[in-house]
């Protein structure tokens, strides 16, 4: 039990504190005992100030309210049945995973990204593998590898400016692998399958660029002075300290903010994301505009996760075509705007088990799995 | 709306002291009602899929908590954390051991008999900090000793505090349950 931590909490500081989740089982029980501790000595009584047959009321009518409307979604045509098969379909499958309940490992996704495969070009233009074989390349380079992360050399100081032009390397990952990078100046890349990264071994001591094809999640180290830009697709992602994901494998560059404030430049415009927030850019008039969304369908595969919430069945399969190195034939295009929510850990299961969870929890599709050719048809 | 009843014996027992725990933390009743709500409208929506053993107030504390810090800190996105709903093992369906009523009433009626047990000068700085809300450093600066000593208090009043709840909530319920027979 870590008393420094606990105490924070009790003694009710709740800005500097951090959410509960780094709270273990014990020493949230602990806090659950204090919390009705204090409660019992002021003698308050919640009900007093939150009566219960009030509050039960307000949520019968809020339920009923909620089911109201997800029930006229269904009766508007022939164009939403599809939507109402979705909700159907993400009930059921919903219940597929909590039934299939992973064992507990509150050890939580340690994931270690494959990376065999991954290739990296170095500033001299020589192309290695990411291989333990080519430690004393990397190391030359500056770099080693950590299990599935190559580590490059922290900075100790800034460099002097007006150094000549920064030479680039280039990191590609394809299909069916991941890895992270660890940059000199403590920023952390995570890049996912089928894409590039073109970065400097070392930043300028101005500024700090890199060009991002395909997608990525950045935690970047805070420094104002050194402002961080992505280069993506005619797309400049301006950073201070923040951590986000970018997605440019559809029409449109995704940009998911989990923390800080990131600007989104395209030519004379600009949009500036908060946390919480997702930045579009792109798609056939090339709008830049910002909505809210659910982050964890955009940075779930950073954590090995395998994250749709109400997605169509052509997302799910242009995301597991990535990540699985898969091909997805569709025999019948309306299969595709089939909505599913999923949500489990890489690690409990291969591609074969979620095409099955997905295909037990509709009487509609089925899939045909030869190699990595997937032919998803009509039952 | 057969979840709803489901759901119902869960409510009428926790409902009012999630709110205070969402109040602490927000200082706002409309908000703190709002999360609570919220939260037990995320629960219907699993209720037909959980059939499981353990304790729905300690998910419950946890996941309100978490809520209401994320809503102070400003961040929109509320996370109930279904991972952990799956890892506490909530049970949805049917009323655990640990949540019954007794216990709280028991633990009512025994807590004062626990902190009398307590050192003086412990039950002092533990009374302090409880009941009358003080800081830490406070407690420090009128009793004029450390603040580490105040913390070193504090941690051992709960240690105690709770191994005594454990022991003497299997006495209490025992004298119920005797009781009950006659």
């Amino acid at each position: 039990m870590n008393w420094e931590k606990l105490l924070r909490h009790l003694e009710g500081d709740k800005d500097g504190g951090q959410a509960d989740e780094e709270l273990n089982q014990e020493e949230l029980e602990m806090l659950l005992l204090a919390e009705e501790t204090n409660m019992s000595l002021n003698r308050t009584d919640p009900e007093m100030k939150f009566p219960v047959q009030a509050g039960w009321e307000e949520l019968e009518a809020r339920y009923k309210e909620k089911s109201r409307k997800e029930n006229l979604t269904i009766g508007r045509g022939r164009r939403n049945w599809f939507m109402a098969a979705a909700a159907v379909l993400a009930c059921v499958i919903g219940s597929v995973w909590w039934l299939s309940i992973r064992p507990e490992d509150p050890s939580k996704n340690a994931s270690a990204p494959t990376i065999a495969g991954v290739k990296l070009t170095l500033e001299n233009g020589k192309t290695v593998a990411l291989d333990q074989k080519e430690a004393p390349v990397l190391k030359s380079a500056g770099a080693a590898l950590n299990g599935g992360t190559l580590v490059y050399k922290k900075e100790k100081a800034l460099p002097k400016e007006n150094e000549g032009p920064v030479s680039m390397n280039i990191l590609e990952v394809p299909y069916g692998k991941q890895t992270k990078v660890e940059l000199g100046d403590g920023t952390a890349i995570w890049v996912n399958s089928g894409s590039k990264l073109t970065y400097p071994s070392h930043f300028s001591a101005s500024k700090r660029e890199l060009t991002l094809e395909g997608e990525a999640f950045f935690e970047v180290s805070h420094n104002a002075q050194r402002p961080f830009v992505v280069h993506v697709k005619g797309l400049n992602v301006q950073v201070l300290g923040t951590a986000f994901n970018i997605n440019s494998f559809g029409p449109a560059v995704q940009t998911a903010l989990v923390r800080g404030k990131v600007g989104l430049e395209a030519g004379s415009r600009s949009v500036i994301l908060a946390p919480g927030e997702l930045g579009l850019y792109g798609g056939p008039n090339g709008m830049l505009q910002k909505t809210e969304a659910d982050l964890k369908t955009y940075t779930a595969w950073k954590d090995g996760e395998v994250y749709f919430n109400n997605n169509s069945l052509a997302e799910i399969a242009s995301r597991l075509e990535r990540e699985y190195d898969l091909h997805f034939d569709f025999q019948d295009e309306s299969l595709k705007s089939l909505h599913f929510t999923i949500d489990m850990s890489k690690n409990e299961g291969d591609i074969q088990k979620i095409l099955n969870n997905i295909r037990l929890s509709t009487n509609q599709v089925n899939f045909l799995i030869k190699g990595n050719r997937i032919t998803v048809q009509r039952r | 709306m057969a979840e709803l009843s489901k759901i119902e014996p869960l409510f009428r027992e926790h409902y009012s002291f999630l709110c205070s725990v969402a109040y602490e933390v927000v200082e706002d009743e409309e908000t703190a009602k709002d999360i609570v709500q919220n939260f037990f409208l995320y629960c219907l929506d699993r209720i037909a899929s959980l059939d499981i053993h353990g304790s729905f107030k300690s998910y419950a504390f946890r996941a309100v908590r978490n809520a209401s810090l994320s809503y102070r800190k400003k961040s929109k996105k509320v996370d109930y954390n279904d991972d952990l709903l799956k890892q506490t093992g909530a049970n949805l369906a049917c009323i655990a051991e640990d949540d019954r009523e007794e216990n709280e009433i028991a633990r009512d009626l025994i807590l004062w008999q626990i902190i009398g047990q307590m050192p003086e000068k412990r039950r002092h700085i533990f009374l302090l900090s409880n009941k009358e809300g003080l800081k830490y450093t406070e407690i420090a600066a009128q009793l004029d000793i450390s603040v580490n000593t105040v913390k070193t208090h504090i941690k051992l009043s709960y240690e105690f505090l709770r191994r005594e709840c454990r022991s003497l909530i299997r006495i209490v319920i025992l004298i119920y349950m005797w009781i009950g027979l006659y």
